[in-house]
């Protein structure tokens, strides 16, 4: 009787071996830009894109055209995931926010030509007047504004978007108006004095007419026509409210309205009758129809829109990323790397968090910031598309930015310096403890290459995997027993307001203040800056006071991190939203083939 | 002695003892290998010297990087060097392969030879933890056991010790292996126990421990050498493949599972990377399962072909 045994599938295997051997042959990498030509699709993430000022004509509609663009078609959305949340007050993220603008409209918005950003009124008509020191602050309601039924937006809608944000179940969105309008500390402190729209209308907004909104802060507040551009500073009709529902379908003021959708599975738009562009210098209503997938895996999206089979052409992703496995390749063929979509990712910088509390000499962390081996980090990462290398705290995307290098060292790192430093410091350091979340594998080869570069400063680097939960707990909140972690922070808007203040002043906690930063000199200066009502004399100097905390070395600049996602053929006017960090949704438009 | 003559006339089982030799003379000699070729299985080559890896840390040559210098090529990312990182990786999957099955050899014949005589409610008792033990998900054990060995058992401030990895590992690995062994000598030894020479034996006075040590052992080793040539080789794919699952050896002890999981992850830009670990984890494999076969044909010419 015949029966397999291992003797009979030595030669299939033998042949499979040969096979995948004979196969294998691959070609390098090769030398690069040679020539030193600028790469057109490289991630300028380093560069300034601060978001100025509109005046009140920016702030007329229509927007700026997208040069090319055409009107019609369906345009396909491939993310892997849907969307958390729906509700304009629960909306808390920069993809989010800039997708959401296809159906949403709020005070103000980013008005976004080529590649600048403006903030410029989008319902209102300019970015907001202020009075009484920054304490007062008006808006007027545009014309010709309108829900997707057709009635008009007015400053009532306004204030109950706004008064949402104080009612419970809302603790995921940003917490500023409930601090800001009530004067508090944080969100629990606020919602004692006014806990939502359920218990009457909040006095510190006024409406005298429908289209008049008047904010009444009890501290100056000079960030309120960036805060106004927040998802949360949406208009919500109270009879249109449905509570949790309102979740999964919010109703419209953008020049989209939703026309379907299936949690998880899909989310269709459809163009709103009652938009007026004239109304609005922000989006377009170039496409007939947007239509969302979720679920499918990216590889699979990214194999599909870069070889231009099936729905591919026609189809963009706002949240995906390429693929690690497919970069190289498509940077290599021109015609894909054509599809590919690079910027930088909003206003996020990724650092080396040193914990100061542990590591209390000012010598061992700058000896940690000259031995950091940015470029081989980079470079087990992925490469120059994460990024370029970072030198200050905050990104070039903040109002008021400066570039300044305090400590500069090559992007390959200093051992020798980082001896001497080492050699300055009071008390001898030979082990630190460096945490990571244990989610890719990628995250084990950088903890390998920080384990070589201190090893040859001769510091040993105990390296900790954990999981996220374990991550989140133990490093963010409460008294990690590491040294060092790898964390990208951001700005809930462009300017510094929400930088130093809220993680670098000692006396926040350590959910806040994670590195355990403690400067008296900087608390100073905060309590001062504090009690500026004019936002641009704010941002000057937060941007002064940063660099007064970097010469401290609290963290390691590391990257402006950039993004690179991808369109297929036929989808027109993708660019990465310079505020937001990925494809902005409401410039796109489908080509006619 | 006729068991080694069927043995060395049987060419494949000839062919892959010599394969199974050379690996263990490698792995044994890796130090020494990797001092002559002059390169070790840690540093990261690519990144420490300009012009081996692009900025994307892809090997910038062809073919995965291999030239005169390294032979087998870089690893993407690190640059490690391929070949000595080979070499090492043989170590660690034959130092877990070996002890694991060393402890399954003691664990199955011990059990299956003393329950296999004595019967009764130790048999009874005997099969239902096999059955617990065979019911028993092992991957999943292992996939929640590790990070909490790895934060309970370790203190923050230290790494994991990389004994208590293969300790881990070689403990699971025969904790759940010596079933099936202990199984096929139970069988066997309740059927050696009823056959004249051991009545003889127990007439003859002789005691528990001599039956089962002089009498019933030297006639299992049979059914025990076949067993362990063919777990060893399959402990080799299932460490690679914890490893691959990222809850085996971790870096920066080389690992072919590890590499193999690297391999898949730049397959589109650098296949040659994965040929390495692919092509040594299945000949290595398989030279050791055509022993096995060999073994068992030399040890019961009845079921030779």
């Amino acid at each position: 009787m015949p029966r397999f045994s291992p003797r009979t599938a030595a030669v299939p295997a033998l042949a499979t071996a040969a096979a995948l051997l004979l196969c294998s042959c691959s070609a390098g990498a090769g030398k690069g830009d040679g020539d030193g030509k600028a790469n057109p699709t490289e991630v300028r993430s380093g560069q300034r894109l601060t978001a100025t000022l509109g005046t009140a004509k920016d702030s007329r509609g229509p927007a700026p055209a997208v040069a090319g663009a055409q009107s019609g078609g369906t345009v396909k959305v491939a993310n892997l995931n849907d969307y958390s949340h729906l509700d304009p007050q629960k909306i808390y993220a920069g993809e989010g926010y800039s997708t959401s603008l296809l159906w949403g409209r709020q005070l103000t918005q980013y008005q976004v030509v080529d590649g600048k950003p403006v903030l410029v009124g989008d319902l209102a008509t300019d970015t907001g007047r202020s009075s009484d020191g920054g304490r007062t602050w008006t808006y007027t309601l545009k014309d010709g504004i309108a829900w997707e039924d057709g009635q008009p937006i007015t400053s009532e809608h306004v204030k109950y978007g706004i008064e949402r944000t104080f009612a419970p179940g809302f603790e995921l969105g940003p917490s500023y108006w409930p601090e800001w309008l009530t004067g508090s500390e944080d969100r629990s402190a606020a919602v004692k004095k006014y806990a939502g729209p359920k218990g009457g209308g909040l006095d510190a907004i006024e409406t005298p007419d429908a289209k008049t909104v008047v904010f009444h802060f009890p501290e100056p507040q000079s960030d309120v026509p960036y805060m106004a551009a927040q998802s949360s500073s949406s208009p919500v009709r109270p009879d249109k409210d449905t509570g949790t529902a309102y979740d999964t379908h919010p109703f419209a003021t953008g020049p989209y309205r939703i026309a379907e959708h299936k949690q998880n599975q899909g989310l269709a738009l459809e163009r709103n009758p009652h938009w007026k562009a004239e109304t609005d210098p922000i989006r377009h209503q170039y496409a007939d129809r947007f239509e969302f997938t979720f679920g499918k895996k990216i590889l699979n999206t990214a194999q599909e829109v870069l070889n231009g089979r099936g729905a591919g052409p026609d189809t963009v992703t706002t949240k995906s990323e390429v693929p690690p496995e497919l970069y190289a390749q498509a940077e290599r063929d021109p015609k894909k790397k054509a599809l590919l979509v690079a910027g930088s990712r909003g206003a996020y910088t990724n650092d080396l968090y040193i914990k100061n509390s542990r590591v209390a000499d000012p010598e061992v962390r700058k000896a940690i910031h000259y031995l950091f081996p940015r470029e081989q980090a980079r470079q087990v990462l992925g490469g120059p598309r994460l990024g370029e290398f970072a030198t200050t705290l905050s990104s070039p995307a903040v109002v008021g930015w400066k570039k300044y290098d305090l400590y500069p060292v090559k992007p390959s790192g200093d051992i020798e310096k980082a001896k001497e430093h080492l050699a300055k410091a009071k008390t001898k350091v030979d082990t630190l403890t460096y945490a990571y979340e244990a989610d890719a594998p990628e995250k084990d080869r950088l903890a390998q290459v920080l384990v070589d570069a201190f090893g040859k400063a001769g510091i040993k680097l105990v390296v900790k995997p954990l999981d996220k939960a374990a991550f989140t707990n133990e490093v963010f909140r409460g008294p990690a027993p590491y040294d060092l972690w790898m964390s990208t922070n951001s700005v809930d808007w462009p300017t510094p307001a929400t930088l130093l203040p809220d993680g670098y002043d000692s006396r926040l906690d350590a959910l806040s203040n994670g590195i355990r930063y403690s400067n008296p000199k900087v608390d100073k200066e905060l309590d001062r800056i504090r009690t500026i009502g004019d936002a641009q004399q704010k941002a000057a100097a937060l941007i002064d006071l940063e660099q007064v905390v970097m010469a401290d070395v609290p963290v390691v600049p590391f990257l402006y991190t950039a993004v690179t996602q991808f369109r297929g053929q036929n989808i027109g006017g993708a660019a990465i939203h310079p505020i937001y960090g990925s494809v902005a949704a409401a410039d796109l438009y489908l080509k006619k083939s | 002695m006729s068991t080694i003559r069927a043995l060395r006339a049987d060419r494949t089982g000839m062919a892959a003892l010599c394969a199974v030799l050379l690996f263990v003379v490698l792995a044994l000699a890796a130090p020494l290998i990797t001092a002559l070729y002059g390169k070790n299985a840690t540093e990261h080559y690519g990144q420490n010297a300009p012009g081996l890896l692009s900025p994307e840390g892809l090997p910038v040559l062809p073919n995965g990087g291999i030239s005169g210098e390294f032979w087998f090529g870089l690893e993407p990312g690190l640059g490690r060097d391929v070949f000595a990182q080979l070499l090492y990786g043989m170590r660690t999957s034959l130092v877990v392969a070996v002890a694991a099955t060393a402890v399954i050899a003691l664990l199955g014949t011990v059990l299956g030879l003393v329950v296999g005589y004595l019967g009764g409610l130790a048999e009874r008792a005997f099969t239902f933890v096999c059955n617990v033990l065979l019911a028993f998900p092992t991957l999943l054990l292992l996939l929640a056991l590790s990070p909490v060995v790895k934060t309970r058992f370790v203190d923050p401030g230290e790494n994991e010790p990389v004994w208590m990895q293969f300790t881990v590992l070689i403990l699971v690995f025969a904790a759940f292996g010596w079933v099936p062994l202990a199984m096929v000598l139970r069988t066997t030894v309740k059927s050696l126990r009823e056959r004249e020479f051991i009545e003889a034996a127990r007439a003859s006075g002789a005691s528990r421990w001599h039956i089962l040590v002089r009498e019933l052992l030297p006639n299992i080793w049979a059914p025990i050498l076949v067993n362990v040539t063919l777990t060893l080789p399959g402990i080799v794919t299932a460490e690679a493949a914890l490893s691959y699952l990222g809850v085996g050896i971790d870096e920066p002890v080389p690992d072919w599972g590890r590499m193999i999981s690297r391999g898949a992850e730049v397959f589109y830009d650098d296949p040659t990377y994965m040929v390495f670990p692919g092509v040594t984890i299945l000949v290595f494999v398989l030279a050791f399962n055509l022993l096995g076969d060999a073994v068992r044909d030399a040890l019961d010419p009845r079921t030779a072909h």
